[in-house]
C-alpha cells in the first residue's frame, strides 16, 4: 500500500503549485489558468533529480546464488556471480569453478556441471514431487554455503492474459486461479517480443563499392526484439475467499512506445511460490524498485534461504526454489489498438540524403543505402540514410522472424 | 501629555476632597482688556470672581486677550474668548475653570468610576475621546487608586493570600502566563491556564505589578488586610512601537523554576513566514531548539531524540493522535482560535504523563465575553472563518472556528484526467463554550473534529479524522486552593477504500479510542509553597484492524482483528518550594498503574528462541475485563532553580516518564496509516529518564535573554521493527517487532531578543540520538546490537528567526534554518538476481542525506489602524526557500532497465510565494 503513497505525494506536490498558481490567476479567464497550470508541470518535475551518492568502498566480498530446480522438465540451474560495488561499472564477475550439488531430504546428490559464465546445470533429473530439495555450493576458496530445504511447488495454468488500451498506454493484466486453494503466493516473469521496422527502408546494400539488391533474408526493414523482465511482479490471494487472481496488471506499454509500433506479444511464465519466497521477493522489490517516497519503508538487508557453512556471519544472498512454470502468450495487433494509440510518433532526425554513382567510391560505412534514383531506365544514384535510421537492428532486434510468430 | 494628565489628576483630587461644591456661580463680570496677556486677565477675573483658573502656560503664553465685558456671565467671556484659537475650556461644579489646547477635558467622572469591577463604561457623549484613549485613562486611574483586599482589620502582622483571574479588558479572554508580582520585598507567581493567580504576599501596602506578552504592564495599589480577591484585567498592547513589549515569559525564564520550556503567543507565530500561506504552530514549534523533524512536509516531531509518538499532544486537555492534514502539510490546529502552545522538553511537572519524550499544551481562545467579533482569511489552499461571542455577557462565551480547502473545486478546474479524477480535501471545526456559574465556579467545554480525504487518480481513498471533546469545571475553594474536573474525550480512525479492482476491492479502517477523567488540585499553602496534586484515569479501546469487502463481487475475505482495551491510571502530587529568594525547588512523584485488559486471545510464545509465527505455542483466552498484563511504576520528577544574581539563573531537573501506548511505523514519516499499540504482554511499556542542566541570563534590561541548556536521556523499551516488518494488519505484530534501548544527549544555545523593532531569535542545538536493538536472537537484533543513529538523528541545527517592525503597519520576517541531513540507509552495492539488478543495503542508518538550509521571507501590511472600522485585515506576502535551494528529503536508488540509479527528492524544491488575507471584525 505504501509505495503508492509516492507517487500520490507527487502529485500532492503538483497540486499545491496548481492552487499557487491559480491564486495569481484568479482575476484571469478559466483557459489562463490552465496555460498557467501546465506552465508549471515541468518545474515540478524536477523535485526528483538524479543523485552521486558519496563513494562507499565495499571491502567484502558478497556471493550471490540464484538457484531453480524445475520439477517439470527435471533440470536444474544456478548462477554464481557476487555483487559489486555501486559505482563498478564492470560488468558482474560470475565465480568459476565451485562444485554445486543438489541434494533430496533422502540424501540423494546431484552434482551440477559448470557451463559458461558461472552458469552450473543439469538436465534429465527424476524429480520426486513429495521430496524437499536443497542447494549446496562449494567455491574454489573452499568456501561452503547451503540453501534450506525447499518443497517442490506445482503452478496452477494461467487463465488468460489480457490488455486494455487506456488513453496513456496498454496495460497487460493476468489472471489465474487454483480450485483446491493451496497455491495463494504467485510470481510472474515475462519476456516481450515485438516487431518494428526501421524509419527508412534499405532496399540496396554494398558489396565493395558495388550496389547490389537486397534478398529477402538480407533486409534489414523488420527486426523483433525480445526483452526479458527484470521487474518483480507477485501477488497473493490470501486475503481472499478463493484463491483467484484477477486482472493482476503485470506490463505496461506507454504510448508512442516502438513496442506498439507493428505487433506486441508477451509470454508470461507463473510460478506459484512458497510464503518464504513471497516475503524475501516482497522484500526485495520494495526495497529495489519503490523506495525514496516520504512513506516507503526504511530499506533493509534482504536475506535468502541460504546460509554460509564456513563463516555463519557471513553474507551471502540469493534464494534457491523449486517448483513448476506454466505460460500464456498474448498478441497485440497494432490495428486493434484504439485510435488514441495509434498515433505513430516519426522519427526526428532521419533524413534521407541523395548521392551520385560516381560518388559511390567515396562511400563512408556509416550510412546504408536506401533506394535507386531513376532517371528514365538508368540508375544515376541512390538515397542514404543513416544506420540508425535505415538498419532496424540498430535498436537492438534481429531480422530473424521468432518461431512463435504467426 | 503628563501636565495634562497631572491636571487630570488635581482634577480629581480635588473632586475627591471637595465633595461639597461651592454652588454655582451666577456672577456677572464687567471688563475691559486690550490686548492683554492672558496670565494678566486671569488675575484680573480671578479677583473679580470666585473662579479659579487652571491653564498651561505653554500654551497660553501667546494669547492676548481684546475684550470689551459688559456683565456677562463667564461662559460667554470664555466663548469668546477662546474663538479662533486651538483652546478649549471646562468649567466645574466648583468654579474651577480648566483652559486646555486641543482638547476638552472632562470635569466629570465616568458613570461607573466607583464601580469596582473595572467593566468599560458606556461612553459619556459629549467627549471624543476614543475607546482607546478612555481604557487609556481608565488605566491610569485604576492604577492610581487603592484597593482594600480582605476583611479590614488593624492587625497588619504576618502574611494574607490574595487571588483572582487576570483577563484581557478587550474581550474578558483570560491571560496566561501573565507575571503577577510585588518588587519589595520581590514575591511573583505567574497565571495559571485559568488566568487564575494566587499571591501570598506580607499584609500591608504594596504596588502589585502585572506584565504579559503583548499586554499593556499595569500595577494594582494594594491595601492588604486579609485574604481577598482581585480581578484585573489587562489591555492589549496595540501600539507596540511605542512602547517596550514586555513578555511575562522574560522574568519567568530566569526567576522560574520551569526550564526546558518554550512559550509560543498566537501573535509571534503569525508574524513568521511559513510555506503555503498558512500559520502553522506544528512548523513553528520545529524552529525551537531541541524541535526536529524527519524532513520538511511532515508533522512529527522529534523532541531532544525521542521518537514522534514519544509526545503528548493536549489540545484544551484532549490528546490528538494525529496533528496533521493533508500528509502532514498542514497541522489540523486552527492558528485563529487558538491562544498559546507550551512545549515542554525537559523538567516534565508531575501533572503529565503518558509520554515519553515532550509535552505540547495546546490552548484555545474561549470566546470574547464582550462582544460579538470574528476573523478570518483566505489562503491559495484553505479558507477559515472563525465566530466568537458572549451569549450571556460578562459570563458565557462561545468560540467557533472553521476551517476548510478548496482544493476538489480546484482540481476539478484542471485539465489532467489524472488529476481531476483525484481529490485532497480537509477540514476542522473547533466549538467552545466558557460559562462563569459564578465567581467561584467556571464551566469550559471545548470539542474539535479534523478530517481529511484524499484520493488520487480515482483508485484507493484514504480517510483519517481525530475527533475530541472535553468539559472542564473550575472551582474556587477559596483563595488558596482551587480544583478542575476534567472529563474527556479523544479518537483517531481511519479508512483505506480501494475499489479499482471490483474483485479486490476493500475498505480497511483503524480506530483508538480514549475515555478520560481527571482532578486536578492547586494549593498555595503559604509564599513559600504551592502543592498540586490530581488524580486521573484512561481508558483505551483499540480496534486494530478490519478489512472488509467492498461491493458486491470483492471476494475479499473479511478479516477483524481483535479489539484491544488498557486502563491507565495515575497519581500524582508536587511541591513547588521557594527555599530562599535565591533558591527554589520542585519535587513530585506520579505513580502511573497500567493494565492490559480482555476480552482477547492472546499468544504465548515458545521462551528461549525469537518470537516468530512458527514459535507461538499456545493461545490463551482472557474474559473480558480480565487484566491480561499490568505495569505500574513511580515516575519521580525534580527540578531546582538557584539565581546567581538578579539576572541569572541555573536549573536543574530530572524526570522519569513512562508510556503505555506507542505508535508502530517503519516508515521514516509517520503516515495517515500507521497503527497505534497498546503496551500487552509481548510489548513492554516504555521508560525515559531524562537529566537536563541549563543557564539562563537576561542581559539590556532584559531585552535580550540567553540561554544554554543540556540534556541525557535515555529510553528504554522504545519499539524498532525487524527489517520488512509487516505491521498492519498483522494479528501477532509482536513477531515483527524488536525491543530497542535508547539514548539521546546534546546541548542547546539560544540567544532571544524579545522587545524592540527588531526582536526574535538564534539558536543553535547539538544533538545526538541512537537506538540498539541487542536482543539474543540474531532476527530481533539490529546491526549486531551496536548502538545506530535513530532516523531523526541530526547532529548540528542552527535556526534564526528575526523580524523587523519597520512601522506599525509593515512587518518584515526573515527565517533561516539549517541542519545536519538525516541518516539513512544506503545501498553498497548491486548484484543480480531474477533478471533485475537488486540492492545490498548497508546496516541501517550508516549514511546521511544531504545538509539542509532554507530561508524564507514575509511581509505583512496591516491595514489603517482606524480604530472604528467595520473590519481590519492585513495581508501577508510570504516567500518559502527564497533561494530555491533543492533539499533533498529523501535519497533512494530504483533498479531501471538492467540499471541502478540513485535519485534525490526534494519536496519544495522552488521558491514558494503566497498571498494570504486576513481579515477581523
Amino acid at each position: 500500500m505504501n509505495h503508492r503513497l509516492v507517487f500520490y505525494l507527487a502529485l500532492i506536490m503538483r497540486t499545491s503549485w496548481y492552487r499557487i498558481s491559480f491564486f495569481f490567476s484568479m482575476n484571469q479567464r478559466d483557459s489562463h489558468i490552465a496555460l498557467l497550470v501546465s506552465a508549471f508541470i515541468p518545474v515540478l518535475s524536477g523535485c526528483v533529480e538524479p543523485y552521486q551518492p558519496p563513494a562507499i568502498q565495499l571491502d567484502v566480498d558478497i556471493l550471490v546464488i540464484d538457484g531453480f530446480l524445475n520439477s517439470e522438465d527435471g533440470s536444474a540451474i544456478v548462477r554464481l556471480t557476487h555483487a559489486n560495488a555501486l559505482s563498478d561499472k564492470n560488468m558482474i564477475q560470475p565465480e568459476l569453478n565451485a562444485s554445486v550439488s543438489i541434494q533430496d531430504d533422502m540424501g540423494n546428490r546431484y552434482a551440477l556441471i559448470e557451463q559458461d559464465t558461472g552458469t552450473y546445470a543439469l538436465t534429465g533429473l527424476n524429480i520426486n514431487p513429495a521430496a524437499k530439495y536443497m542447494l549446496s555450493v562449494r567455491t574454489a576458496n573452499e568456501a561452503e554455503y547451503a540453501s534450506d530445504f525447499v518443497n517442490i511447488i506445482s503452478s496452477p495454468p494461467i487463465d488468460s492474459i489480457t490488455w486494455t488500451g487506456k488513453d496513456d498506454g496498454v496495460y497487460v493484466q493476468v489472471n489465474t486461479h487454483d480450485d483446491t486453494g493451496n497455491t495463494r503466493y504467485y510470481r510472474w516473469d515475462y519476456v516481450e517480443t515485438w516487431k518494428y521496422h526501421a524509419a527508412v527502408s534499405s532496399d540496396w546494400k554494398l558489396v565493395g563499392k558495388v550496389p547490389v539488391y537486397r534478398t529477402d533474408d538480407e533486409r534489414i526493414y523488420t527486426c523483433w526484439r525480445t526483452v526479458p523482465s527484470t521487474k518483480i511482479s507477485i501477488t497473493t490471494s490470501v486475503r481472499l475467499a478463493e484463491d483467484i487472481v484477477s486482472q493482476y496488471p503485470i506490463a505496461f506499454v506507454p504510448k508512442g512506445s516502438t513496442k506498439i509500433t507493428d505487433e506486441y506479444s508477451i509470454l508470461v511464465k507463473q510460478r506459484a511460490v512458497s510464503k518464504a519466497e513471497y516475503d524475501f521477493l516482497e522484500q526485495l522489490q520494495k526495497t529495489t524498485e519503490s523506495l525514496g517516497g516520504l512513506f516507503d519503508p526504511q530499506p533493509s538487508q534482504v536475506i535468502g534461504n541460504i546460509h554460509s557453512l564456513s563463516d555463519p556471519s557471513a553474507t551471502v544472498l540469493g534464494y534457491f526454489s523449486a517448483g513448476a512454470t506454466t505460460e500464456e502468450r498474448l498478441f497485440i495487433d497494432y490495428y486493434n489498438l484504439p485510435d488514441p494509440l495509434k498515433k505513430l510518433t516519426s522519427p526526428v532526425g532521419c533524413e534521407v540524403d541523395s548521392i551520385s554513382n560516381s560518388d559511390l567510391q567515396n562511400f563512408s560505412g556509416y550510412e546504408v543505402l536506401a533506394g535507386a534514383i531513376y532517371s528514365g531506365p538508368f540508375i544515376v544514384g541512390y538515397t542514404v540514410s543513416s544506420a540508425a535510421c535505415a538498419d532496424c537492428r540498430y535498436q537492438g532486434g534481429v531480422t530473424t522472424k521468432p518461431a512463435f510468430w504467426p | 501629555m503628563n501636565r495634562f494628565y497631572r491636571l487630570i489628576f488635581i482634577c480629581c483630587i480635588l473632586l475627591i476632597f471637595n465633595q461639597h461644591g461651592f454652588g454655582q456661580q451666577r456672577d456677572m463680570i464687567t471688563a475691559d482688556f486690550n490686548n492683554t496677556p492672558f496670565e494678566k486677565f486671569v488675575v484680573e477675573i480671578e479677583s473679580k470672581t470666585k473662579y479659579h483658573f487652571y491653564y498651561n502656560p505653554n500654551a497660553t503664553d501667546s494669547l492676548m486677550v481684546t475684550l470689551s465685558i459688559q456683565s456677562k456671565a463667564i461662559g460667554a467671556i470664555l466663548d469668546q474668548l477662546i474663538d479662533g484659537t486651538q483652546l478649549h475650556y471646562a468649567l466645574d461644579d466648583q468654579g474651577n475653570i480648566f483652559i486646555t489646547e486641543y482638547r476638552e477635558i472632562m470635569t466629570d467622572l465616568p458613570s461607573d468610576f466607583f464601580d469596582h469591577s473595572g467593566t468599560t463604561s458606556s461612553q459619556v457623549a459629549s467627549f471624543d475621546y476614543t475607546a482607546y484613549e478612555k481604557r487609556e485613562k481608565e488605566k491610569k486611574l485604576l492604577e492610581n487608586k487603592l484597593y482594600p483586599i480582605g476583611t479590614k482589620t488593624s492587625d497588619l502582622q504576618g502574611k494574607a493570600t490574595m487571588a483572582g483571574h487576570v483577563r484581557d479588558v478587550t474581550n474578558g479572554e483570560p491571560v496566561i502566563g501573565a507575571a503577577v508580582f510585588v518588587e519589595n520585598p520581590l514575591i511573583g507567581v505567574a497565571t495559571d491556564q485559568f488566568g487564575y493567580y494566587s499571591i501570598t504576599l506580607p499584609k500591608g501596602r504594596h504596588a502589585l505589578k502585572i506584565q504579559s506578552i503583548g499586554m499593556k504592564p499595569t500595577q494594582r495599589q494594594i491595601m492588604l488586610y486579609n485574604d481577598g480577591n482581585l480581578e484585573i484585567e489587562l489591555d492589549e498592547d496595540v501600539t507596540p512601537l511605542k512602547e517596550v513589549v514586555v513578555q511575562s515569559e522574560r522574568d519567568v525564564r530566569v526567576t522560574g523554576l520551569q526550564m526546558g520550556m518554550e512559550k509560543l503567543d498566537i501573535k509571534t507565530m503569525k508574524n513568521m513566514p511559513l510555506a503555503l500561506g498558512e500559520t502553522d504552530i506544528m512548523k513553528v514549534v520545529l524552529t525551537l531548539p531541541g524541535v526536529q523533524s524527519v524532513g520538511e512536509g511532515t508533522v512529527g516531531l522529534n523532541v531532544r531524540g525521542g521518537a514522534t509518538n514519544q509526545n503528548l499532544i493536549l489540545f484544551n486537555d484532549a490528546v490528538i493522535y494525529n496533528p496533521s492534514h493533508l500528509f502532514g502539510f498542514f497541522s489540523t490546529f486552527n492558528p485563529d482560535v487558538l491562544k498559546n502552545v507550551d512545549l515542554y522538553k525537559s523538567g516534565i511537572t508531575a501533572d503529565y504523563g503518558g509520554r515519553l519524550s515532550a509535552v505540547l499544551d495546546v490552548t484555545s481562545r474561549e470566546g470574547n465575553l464582550k462582544k460579538f467579533s470574528g476573523s478570518g482569511g483566505i489562503s491559495p489552499i484553505t479558507g477559515r472563518l472563525t465566530l466568537e461571542g458572549p451569549i450571556i455577557k460578562e459570563k458565557t462565551s462561545f468560540l467557533l472556528g472553521l476551517r476548510s480547502t478548496y482544493s476538489n473545486w480546484i482540481l476539478r478546474q484542471l485539465n489532467s484526467k489524472e488529476l481531476q479524477n483525484s481529490q485532497a480535501s480537509f477540514y476542522d471545526i473547533n466549538a467552545n463554550i466558557s460559562h462563569k456559574i459564578n465567581d467561584k465556579n467556571h464551566l469550559y467545554l471545548s470539542t474539535y473534529i479534523s478530517n481529511d480525504n484524499f484520493k488520487l487518480n480515482g483508485d484507493t481513498s484514504y480517510q483519517y479524522s481525530d475527533r475530541n471533546a472535553s468539559v472542564k469545571w473550575k472551582h474556587i475553594f477559596n483563595t488558596k486552593l482551587y480544583g478542575v474536573l476534567t472529563g474527556g474525550f479523544s479518537q483517531y480512525n481511519y479508512a483505506v477504500e480501494s475499489d479499482a479492482n471490483p474483485v479486490n476491492a476493500f475498505t480497511m479502517k483503524f480506530a483508538i479510542q480514549q475515555i478520560n477523567a481527571k482532578a486536578d488540585f492547586s494549593y498555595f499553602l503559604n509564599a513559600r509553597h504551592t502543592i498540586t496534586a490530581g488524580l486521573s484515569t484512561i481508558r483505551y479501546a483499540l480496534a486494530p484492524g478490519n478489512f472488509q469487502p467492498s461491493g458486491e463481487q470483492s471476494l475479499i475475505e473479511p478479516e477483524v482483528l481483535e479489539k484491544e482495551q488498557g486502563l491507565e491510571s495515575a497519581v500524582y502530587i508536587g511541591d513547588s518550594f521557594e527555599v530562599s529568594p535565591k533558591l527554589s525547588l520542585y519535587a513530585g512523584v506520579r505513580y502511573s498503574f497500567y493494565q492490559y485488559l480482555g476480552p482477547k486471545n492472546v499468544y504465548r510464545y515458545a521462551d528461549g528462541v525469537s518470537k516468530e509465527e512458527s514459535t507461538i505455542m499456545d493461545t490463551i483466552h482472557y474474559a473480558s475485563g480480565k487484566s491480561i498484563a499490568s505495569y505500574h511504576g513511580a515516575e519521580p520528577r525534580f527540578s531546582v532553580r538557584y539565581s546567581l544574581s538578579n539576572n541569572a539563573s541555573l536549573k536543574l531537573s530530572y524526570n522519569r516518564m513512562r508510556q503505555y501506548v506507542q505508535m508502530l511505523s517503519n516508515t521514516t514519516a509517520i503516515t495517515p496509516t500507521d497503527i497505534w499499540k497498546l503496551s500487552d504482554t509481548n510489548i513492554k511499556p516504555q521508560v525515559g529518564d531524562q537529566i537536563s542542566i541549563g543557564f539562563y541570563k537576561t542581559m539590556r534590561k532584559h531585552s535580550i535573554d540567553v540561554t544554554v541548556e543540556a540534556y541525557y536521556k535515555t529510553m528504554e523499551n522504545s519499539v524498532d521493527f525487524k527489517n520488512g516488518a509487516v505491521l498492519l494488519l498483522n494479528p501477532h505484530v509482536e513477531t515483527d517487532v524488536v525491543n530497542a534501548n535508547g539514548k539521546a544527549y546534546g546541548a542547546e544555545f539560544m540567544i532571544k531578543k524579545s522587545a524592540g523593532k527588531l526582536n526574535g531569535w538564534i539558536s543553535y542545538t547539538y544533538s545526538r540520538s541512537f537506538l540498539r536493538a541487542n536482543n539474543s536472537f540474531p532476527s530481533e537484533t539490529v546491526n549486531q546490537g551496536k548502538y545506530y543513529p535513530s532516523s531523526y538523528d541530526k547532529p548540528h541545527a542552527v535556526n534564526f528567526i528575526g523580524n523587523y517592525k519597520f512601522s506599525r503597519r509593515f512587518n518584515f520576517s526573515l527565517n533561516m534554518t539549517y541542519s545536519t541531513g538525516r541518516p539513512i540507509t544506503l545501498p553498497l552495492a548491486k548484484y543480480e538476481l531474477g533478471g533485475g539488478n537488486r540492492l545490498y543495503y548497508s546496516e541501517r542508518n550508516q549514511f546521511r542525506i544531504p545538509n539542509y538550509f532554507r530561508t524564507d521571507i514575509s511581509i505583512n501590511i496591516e491595514g489603517n489602524h482606524k480604530i472604528k472600522k467595520l473590519a481590519h485585515s492585513s495581508w501577508t506576502f510570504a516567500v518559502y526557500n527564497l533561494t530555491g535551494r533543492q533539499n533533498a528529503y529523501s535519497v533512494f536508488f530504483r533498479s531501471e532497465g538492467g540499471q541502478v540509479n540513485g535519485y534525490k527528492l526534494s519536496i519544495f524544491a522552488q521558491p514558494i510565494p503566497t498571498v494570504t488575507y486576513n481579515f477581523k471584525f
